[in-house]
């Protein structure tokens, strides 16, 4: 079990480039949207 | 035409409108997003030539035609927004720069991740690249002048005719594969076209441009509603 997941995180080889191209996509579209929620709730904050 | 629209122009309507649509398009986004992510990773056998390295398309594609998708429905916004002088118009303008850009900059670094595997380089000045890095510019170039004028409503304007001459970058982008003799590959969708790609791998595809066009929805509908409640007091 152990051994197929490591396998498939290796992604034949290109596990850094895979990974690395998830990840950043992942991170930067997330910190997005968490600032884009952030500042709705300090605009509901100050508004009310 | 402008009864299909007003509900989107009218600033109380489209608040009420996002209250009952915002949490089934998260919903979606998520369902979207999972299944491209699950379909892409796991599900789809990988590709003859490329391996598992492949597997990158699943993020770079619907970036990349994010970044196309975003620039096309700026413009339409600034049109509308020129032409019946419209402050929603302008307002989408306004609050889709950042995230063209964003999946401008996510395109061009995930294209080159998945260039120096395959193609043994991080970048390549080719007619893809430079014309998708030239779009990446035009986003920064309308955020640094949408900060840098003064006056509000004439800094709109002059934003939404910047937008419209960007406009000509778009097609460029897109036929730069067929125009040039380019290293980047062909078109991987084509909706006058069936596609290559066998079904398990373009399912999660579709998917996931898709889920990143819901992403773009939901974000701009959050972004608008901040400040229409705002600036025009609307009520919840």
């Amino acid at each position: 079990m152990m051994q197929h997941l490591l396998q498939w995180l290796r992604m034949g080889g290109y596990g850094w480039y895979v990974w690395g191209a998830y990840g950043s996509v992942f991170i930067l579209l997330g910190l997005q949207w968490y600032f884009t929620w952030r500042s709705t709730k300090v605009n509901h904050e100050s508004h009310s | 035409m402008w009864f299909l629209l007003h509900p989107l122009i009218s600033p109380k309507k489209f608040v009420h409108l996002t209250n009952q649509l915002l949490p089934w398009a998260i919903l979606f986004f998520l369902i979207l997003l999972i299944y491209g992510m699950v379909g892409g990773l796991w599900l789809a056998p990988p590709d003859e030539v490329q391996g598992e390295g492949f597997r990158i398309i699943y993020v770079h594609v619907p970036c990349a035609f994010l970044s196309l998708f975003v620039y096309v429905m700026m413009a339409l916004a600034a049109g509308v927004g020129l032409v019946f002088q419209l402050k929603m118009g302008f307002l989408v303008v306004r609050h889709s720069v950042s995230m063209g850009a964003l999946f401008a900059f996510l395109a061009l670094l995930t294209g080159s991740v998945w260039g120096k595997p395959m193609w043994g380089a991080w970048w390549m000045w080719d007619g893809r690249l430079t014309s998708e890095l030239i779009l990446l510019f035009l986003y920064i170039g309308i955020m640094l002048f949408q900060s840098a004028t003064l006056h509000k409503r004439n800094g709109d304007r002059a934003t939404a005719i910047l937008v419209l001459i960007g406009l000509v970058d778009i097609p460029i982008i897109h036929y730069s594969v067929t125009w040039w003799n380019t290293l980047h590959q062909g078109s991987t969708l084509n909706v006058f076209k069936a596609s290559s790609m066998d079904a398990s791998m373009l399912y999660p595809l579709l998917a996931m441009i898709a889920a990143l066009m819901l992403y773009y929805a939901i974000l701009l509908s959050i972004r608008l509603r901040r400040v229409l409640l705002v600036t025009q007091d609307a009520t919840i």
